[in-house]
């Protein structure tokens, strides 16, 4: 125990290197996760037999596309892609060169996330909202989207921890990070503290951006005021 | 006017087919306030939703002014929904939505500039004595509040036609009351045709001068409310009065 708290500032300025590869790889995939993934969640659930704008051939050929990439072990989808990520990245090493297949990993999950957080709308007020005269972009954008926001920002934060675990993984094949310093000193050299000190910030960092995001979330919420 | 003719509406389900409606016939004149009252399940929501441009009947017209809804094309559709407003029970008010966020929604929909839109909202919570509430969220409404919010909501397109959807049966009898009184209001001052359907006699007695019975899918009384409720002719109608014979 004593040791673990001496050795401390030895590994400082590693760990603090590896914090900001991690944030530099999750980050910006979240952001590009979202973007991509926002809209296919919004079309996966006004596309249902039920929805707004009921496609249920497309919908089923979307849902069958998500569930396909979401059966991918992430491991092995970042292993496969590596070919497409050098096309892309311009490189298939380095933290930066991770955002690709991260991107590609997270955003069948963040349309599904997307999915759970727009069907908790009410049935009954996008029928009230129908009968008002809307097109199917505005209950989207003026009803389904604004009601569903607390949800999906609790969402948001689900999917950036869920980035940060693939990240982990992003590290051991070149990415740098957290990850990668927990296996390469933690694991190859046995050198249990780092492991230790690792974990340590990786649950501080979830930690924070979950009862940051749950704050943020219960501040917009106008549902119990 | 509305006049419907002979509509049904049959849904498939996983048990076979449910006939929700069956050839039924109504007719509403304009300023009316004709009241529908049946038993849970009767088919009332159903017949509602027809009327209110949400839900095509398998087979018969509803004409609104001698024009059949559901032959409009998706444009003219979207402005007849701007004439026909609906309540409904439940108030299906945006959370997330001040009152005055909320009453301005329809307007919103519709394009509408910001300064007639601020005009209109005003006059809206004026009309439904909303002042001082106008920035609260319909979280911190009582039920009868947020009633009053729908019914803003939906006045404030200046639509001819207002739907209500057991709009009291969540309300106490004297928030019910007070709402019953607004409906007329509404009903005399805009001239609006109100259409409500309820299995509240209370509310039928209260605002209605025609009612139409519906039971198992079809009207089986309909008339002047004094009249069909002093002589019912129909067992459903007599139970819905407390006069039924007891089995």
């Amino acid at each position: 125990m004593q040791e673990l708290i001496s050795d401390l500032p030895n590994w400082i300025d590693i760990l603090l290197k590896g914090l900001i590869q991690t944030l530099q790889m999750v980050i910006p995939s979240t952001i590009f996760a979202y973007i991509m993934g926002l809209p296919l969640g919004i079309l996966i659930t006004i596309t249902k037999p039920d929805g707004i704008k009921s496609k249920p051939v497309f919908n089923s050929i979307l849902g069958w596309v998500i569930n396909m990439m979401r059966s991918i072990p992430f491991i092995i989808l970042l292993v496969a892609l590596i070919p497409t990520t050098k096309q892309v990245m311009g490189t298939s090493i380095g933290t930066k060169s991770m955002i690709f297949p991260l991107f590609i990993g997270l955003s069948p999950f963040v349309a599904r996330m997307v999915e759970t957080s727009l069907e908790e709308v009410d049935a009954g007020l996008i029928e009230a909202s129908r009968a008002m005269g809307t097109t199917t972009l505005q209950l989207v954008t003026k009803v389904i989207i604004p009601e569903a926001i607390p949800s999906l920002i609790r969402g948001f934060s689900i999917s950036m921890i869920t980035i940060i675990g693939y990240s982990a993984l992003a590290g051991t094949v070149g990415g740098g990070g957290l990850g990668d310093i927990a296996i390469m000193y933690g694991y190859r050299r046995y050198q249990t503290n780092v492991m230790i000190y690792t974990i340590v910030i990786l649950v501080l960092v979830v930690q924070i951006i979950q009862s940051t995001f749950n704050l943020i979330a219960r501040k917009i919420d106008k549902r119990n005021k | 006017m509305i006049r419907i003719e002979n509509i049904s509406k049959m849904y498939n389900t996983k048990d076979g087919n449910v006939i929700a409606l069956k050839n039924v016939n109504v007719t509403i004149q304009d300023g009316e306030i004709f009241g529908l009252i049946g038993m849970s399940g009767a088919g009332k929501s159903t017949f509602l939703r027809s009327v209110g441009l949400l839900n095509q009947p398998t087979s018969g017209k509803i004409y609104v002014d001698d024009i059949d809804i559901y032959s409009l094309n998706a444009k003219d559709k979207l402005n007849f929904h701007r004439n026909i407003s609906i309540i409904f029970q439940g108030y299906q008010l945006l959370m997330q939505r001040t009152v005055k966020e909320n009453i301005q929604l329809p307007l919103e929909l519709a394009n509408t500039n910001k300064k007639e839109m601020k005009e209109q909202v005003q006059r809206m919570i004026k009309l439904v004595q909303l002042e001082g509430k106008e920035n609260a969220y319909p979280s911190q409404l009582s039920g009868g509040q947020k009633q009053r919010v729908a019914i803003a909501r939906a006045l404030v397109t200046n639509p001819k036609i207002l739907l209500c959807d057991e709009p009291t049966s969540a309300l106490d009898s004297l928030t019910t009351k007070a709402i019953l009184t607004l409906l007329k209001q509404i009903n005399q001052q805009y001239n609006v045709t109100i259409l409500i359907i309820t299995h509240e006699i209370a509310a039928v007695k209260e605002i209605c001068e025609k009612v139409a019975v519906i039971d198992q899918a079809q009207i089986v009384e309909t008339g002047f409310v004094r009249e069909v409720f002093k002589n019912p002719k129909t067992e459903i109608t007599k139970l819905l009065l407390g006069k039924g014979s007891e089995k």
